[in-house]
């Protein structure tokens, strides 16, 4: 192994890490203010132009806050169960090209940590893992609420897992290969050769179950504050909860990066113009999520489920034969 | 066109201890032997067809000038099948520790007004299956409402109490075992984000579905009516805005009214407008954060603003008006403190047109929406004899397809002559609960654009300064108005002596004030018939069956107000 | 640099799964057994087999999540679980002998041997490809058999959790089937 492969590798996490954590600040900014565009009113205003620093209060009261673990909390796994949240959802941007790659000083850049030849299956399984932060930690902090969380994201992890796996299966026999690049370059030739023209079906699948996986409305069960509270976060205080948030607003951008990277033909051919379209792109994801949450109601936990095995399930399986069908003949 | 009068005859040739005690207004009270009270109601429940228990009260005789056979009597309300006609019983209670029997059986309003009379009072129900306290905390001493009860004299109360004697029973008669079933007790409240004010319930959950529920109120209750035996008339309007404090120049207005009623006076006709077009916008302003806040617990955020922001507008038309945002205070006996200001039309069109687009836009983001559907349709459904049975009245009465409207069944304030309709539901579901409302609102608009229209000239306070504030200069250059002034301050409005029932049609349901006047200017007793209390009290068992989500939706379209639930 | 890291899973593995069994503790059990499976998946990175470590963690954390769902049900996870042991020497010296007996059974024959990998990994062929192509030539029927067995399951799953679980006609009296067959028979 060469040392500069390792510092070029370490350097790529230290600004992925960067990057996103101060996105996910930025996340909540957003957040805030196109729903309150949405919504008639202005959003932060009072800290620095526009509420810009809103942020920067945000964190400073985050951080300054009295860190409270209940005392019949299970001290270890309460304290550990943000980090996995956060953790993990870093984690999976390992296997994510954010950019094409690109020259820099003579020296040829990738912008993906490691291009493992099985990308997709290694977001699917770090994102599954990162469902034991909520899971874990609802479960240590001893509180009614934090278990009825703790019920809900199970059965929608569950759940939805099975949703996604399926939907992306029609798609893998198509490209045949688990690599993102491999799924960008079989995209590359441009708007006609995007896999959402191929398989429709299979992208509102997946589209639908991200929302459940980053656990936004209409899917805003696990922590639905008007029926549990916060769920598994009732007893978090300060950063602890703070780091739960991170998770939240980094998986939304990851997801974001990897539905325009599996079905909207990502960087496309790698140009400056494709890496623009590549950011536009996921920032239309990123602000979907968004405007759901200003223009629908939450859902019930079994009309989640009904909608996961009776509906979504279903589709994608005969989604699965139909392509393969296809393909055979 | 008048109803026609009770026709109570073959009650007393039924009983022959019953009596014709006089009438209130067009109600007839009737006093019964205690012996006899549970024939009597059932009588009254099934051969006069009154259907609805609208309340019942005590009344502490221990003070009274004149001394009455026993101290404590008993006063039940009842409302005709027909929905005009009001009936009272009044029976002597010997013993307060004997009591009388309980009427469960006959009406399921029954078990949390029985309640609050013992609380209060101490006077006990026999049978009752859970006789304890409900507004007062559980470790309080001695019964509030007697008239021997010091008004300053304040407990110290901590522990909190479990509800499982409330609850254990309840699992019982469905069959069910904690440990068994794997059942887990939740409280929800009394500080949850969707407890409309502090309200708290016990749930037995299997899974996320409710199998028993228990209710606790009277974390708000600050004995409004023991300070309305403290104050004289004018000064009870204040503690009145406490009531249901989202409409609270409603429940000026119906004080007021029912004062008035004692008094016999009625208000000049500007007056009489005035009072419609602020009742009306009230009841917007009432439906409107019901249903902004009932929308944002199921997550739809956006309504709340759409919702919202009119009726902050017209919270400032009010402030504009009033000077008091939310609790009012501008009503008095016999009027108000002063007339619509110059350029009052122009800005309540403005309103009137916000809460039309409102309305619009967020009936456009929800009525074809299916997760909004879904969420809502079919949840708690309450038919029309229960919700009869459970003391419904209002937008939840007529979301089961009961059409019972004070405004029509029996018109005051030229109700009759305003162009509007009455609006029902059919399932008495959440949904139906909710889209009465909005329904609602569009009416109330069409009544105040009318009334607006028509708003007659000439004074709004009747004349009579026995019962109203000079003018200013009448006091500083007259001697009468000096001494209208004087009396009016210092002992208040003296009302005859009698007893009278007033009812009007609240944003919530009938709100009635049952007033004992012993001819001073401080009425002897006040009875609020608030209608969240009955609401409350059904609302542990027609969420039952139901998911916890459910649960807080039916909450919320319920439009529990704690401040008159708990008074 | 690998053997730092085969060392490193290792002891982390064995502590985590020592972690599992040792405590009394429900949460924590679980919780360490979870993050064992994780570990475990390392090994599988270590040695080029991505497809078979990124399955690893997805089977397992599925499978303990399911764990989990139940464990929330059955115990207070925030307090200790009491167990009733008798004699809990016998219970370790028994489970220990037996776990020495199987590793000397697989491995006797293996370490007098040179180790050859059956299917080695051909360059240029992708890891998923590889496991593709040996299930479905060389385990075709066991591949076979255990999606059959997959599908019996879930229709049993079904079948379970189906409305009428709780009409079962072995417990009807004859009477009873009777009248329904008829009831069925004449709608």
């Amino acid at each position: 192994m060469e040392v500069a492969y390792i510092i070029e590798t370490l350097i790529k996490i230290v600004v992925i890490l960067l990057v996103f954590s101060a996105l996910a600040g930025f996340g909540t900014y957003f957040e805030r203010k196109i729903l309150a565009f949405m919504q008639r009113r202005l959003g932060p205003m009072h800290v620095g132009p526009f509420g810009l620093l809103q942020i920067a209060a945000d964190g400073i009261k985050l951080f300054t806050k009295e860190d409270i673990v209940p005392t019949n909390a299970v001290g270890p796994i309460f304290k550990i169960a943000p980090v996995i949240t956060a953790a993990t959802a870093f984690m999976a941007a390992a296997a994510i090209p954010f950019l094409p790659q690109f020259t820099i000083f003579g020296y040829t850049v990738h912008p993906i940590v490691a291009d493992v030849n099985i990308g997709i299956l290694y977001i699917l399984g770090v994102m599954a893992v990162g469902f034991y932060g909520p899971l874990l930690g609802s479960l240590a902090s001893s509180n009614k609420f934090a278990l009825i969380s703790a019920a809900r994201a199970a059965s929608v992890f569950i759940s939805y897992e099975v949703v996604t796996g399926l939907s992306l299966l029609a798609p893998l026999m198509m490209v045949g290969s688990f690599s993102l690049i491999d799924f960008n370059n079989y995209q590359a030739g441009g708007i006609g050769d995007w896999i959402i023209w191929s398989q429709p079906v299979a992208f509102v699948l997946f589209w639908i179950a991200a929302f459940a996986e980053t656990g936004r409305t209409p899917f805003h069960l696990v922590a639905n504050d008007h029926e549990i509270i916060d769920g598994f976060g009732t007893e978090y205080s300060g950063m602890r909860w703070g780091l739960f948030f991170i998770g939240e607003y980094a998986n939304m951008f990851f997801i974001s990066f990897v539905i325009v990277l599996l079905f909207l033909g990502g960087f496309g051919d790698g140009s400056v113009l494709g890496a623009l379209g590549f950011l536009l792109k996921m920032s239309f994801f990123f602000f979907f999520f968004l405007w759901t949450r200003a223009a629908w109601p939450d859902i019930r936990p079994d009309q989640l489920m009904w909608l996961c095995w009776k509906v979504l399930m279903p589709l994608a399986v005969i989604n699965v034969v139909v392509t393969g069908f296809v393909m055979m003949f | 066109m008048m109803p026609d009068p009770v026709d109570f005859t073959p009650l007393l040739e039924q009983f022959k201890t019953a009596g014709l005690l006089k009438m209130m207004g067009d109600t007839p009270l009737i006093s019964v032997h205690s012996n006899e009270l549970f024939s009597v109601v059932t009588f009254v429940k099934e051969a006069m067809g009154f259907i609805l228990l609208l309340d019942i009260t005590a009344v502490d005789n221990l003070d009274m000038a004149h001394p009455t056979s026993t101290r404590f009597e008993l006063i039940y309300l009842f409302r005709h099948k027909d929905f005009n006609k009001t009936m009272a019983l009044k029976t002597a209670i010997v013993d307060p520790d004997v009591g009388v029997e309980t009427i469960l059986p006959l009406y399921d309003a029954a078990d949390w007004l029985e309640r609050e009379v013992w609380d209060q009072y101490g006077v006990l129900f026999q049978n009752h299956p859970t006789l304890k306290r409900i507004l007062n905390h559980n470790e309080f001493v001695g019964h509030p409402l007697r008239k021997d009860y010091e008004i300053t004299k304040g407990q110290y109360c901590t522990e909190t109490q479990d509800m499982l004697d409330e609850m254990q029973p309840l699992l019982d008669a469905r069959g069910l075992d904690m440990e068994r079933d794997e059942l887990m007790i939740l409280n929800l409240g009394p500080s949850h984000p969707a407890s409309h004010g502090t309200i708290r319930t016990l749930v037995a959950l299997d899974g996320e579905t409710v199998r028993a529920g228990a209710s606790e109120i009277g974390y708000l209750h600050r004995g409004f009516e023991k300070s309305c035996e403290n104050h004289d008339y004018n000064q009870i309007i204040p503690y009145t805005d406490r009531l249901n404090y989202c409409s609270a120049l409603m429940n000026n207005i119906a004080f007021a009214k029912t004062v008035e009623d004692m008094l016999g006076v009625t208000l000049p006709d500007r007056g009489i407008f005035i009072r419609v077009i602020l009742t009306e916008l009230s009841r917007v302003i009432d439906h409107l954060v019901c249903l902004a806040a009932g929308l944002l617990d199921m997550g739809a955020q956006t309504n709340y603003w759409y919702l919202f922001n009119p009726r902050n507008d017209a919270t400032d038309f009010l402030s504009k008006l009033t000077g008091a945002r939310l609790t009012n205070s501008y009503m008095r006996i016999g009027g108000m403190t002063h007339d619509l200001y110059d350029g009052w039309r122009a800005d309540l069109d403005d309103i009137l047109k916000k809460v039309d687009s409102g309305i619009a836009q967020t009936l456009t983001m929800i009525e074809h929406n299916r997760i909004y559907q879904d969420r809502i349709q079919n949840i708690s459904p309450v038919s029309a004899e229960q919700a009869i049975a459970y003391g419904f009245t209002g937008p939840n009465l007529r979301a089961s397809g009961v059409p019972y409207d004070l405004r029509f069944d029996k018109p005051y304030y030229y109700y009759d002559t305003f162009d509007f309709d009455l609006v029902v539901g059919s399932q008495g579901d959440t949904h139906d609960r909710m889209m009465v409302r909005f329904e609602e609102m569009l009416q109330s608009i069409k009544i105040i654009r009318q009334a607006a229209d028509t708003l007659p000239g000439g004074e709004f306070n009747i004349a009579d300064h026995r019962i109203v504030m000079p003018p200013k200069t009448a006091v500083y250059n007259s001697i009468e108005g000096m001494m209208n002034q004087f009396k009016l301050v210092y002992e208040g409005v003296k009302v005859p002596k009698g007893e009278y029932y007033g009812a009007f049609e609240a944003a919530n349901g009938e709100l009635g004030f049952y007033i004992v006047s012993d001819g001073s200017g401080t009425p002897y007793k006040v009875k609020v018939r608030a209608p969240s209390f009955l609401h409350m009290a059904a609302y542990p068992k027609i969420i039952e069956n139901y998911q916890v989500a459910d649960a807080i939706m039916t909450l919320g379209s319920l439009n529990i107000i704690a401040g008159e639930m708990d008074r | 640099m690998e053997a730092i890291a085969f060392y490193l899973f290792a002891v982390l593995t064995t502590v985590m799964f020592l972690i599992t069994v040792l405590t009394n503790h429900a949460l924590y059990a679980l919780s360490a057994l979870a993050a064992g499976m994780i570990f475990i998946s390392a090994f599988f990175f270590l040695l080029g087999a991505d497809f078979l470590g990124a399955i690893q963690i997805i089977v397992y954390t599925g499978a303990v999540m399911a764990l989990y769902a139940f464990g929330m049900m059955f115990f207070d996870t925030t307090r200790d679980v009491v167990e009733s042991r008798t004699s809990p020497q016998i219970i370790f010296g028994l489970s220990g002998l037996a776990a020495l007996t199987v590793v000397a059974m697989f491995t006797a024959p293996i370490i007098s041997e040179n180790i050859t990998a059956l299917y080695p990994a051909i360059d240029g062929v992708g890891n998923s490809q590889m496991v593709g192509m040996v299930l479905f030539t060389k385990f075709l029927i066991p591949f076979e058999v255990a999606a059959v067995m997959l599908l019996v399951a879930m229709i049993a799953g079904i079948v379970l959790a189906g409305k009428k679980m709780d009409h079962s006609l072995t417990l009807m009296k004859e009477e009873e089937i009777e009248r329904e067959t008829n009831e069925k028979a004449q709608v």
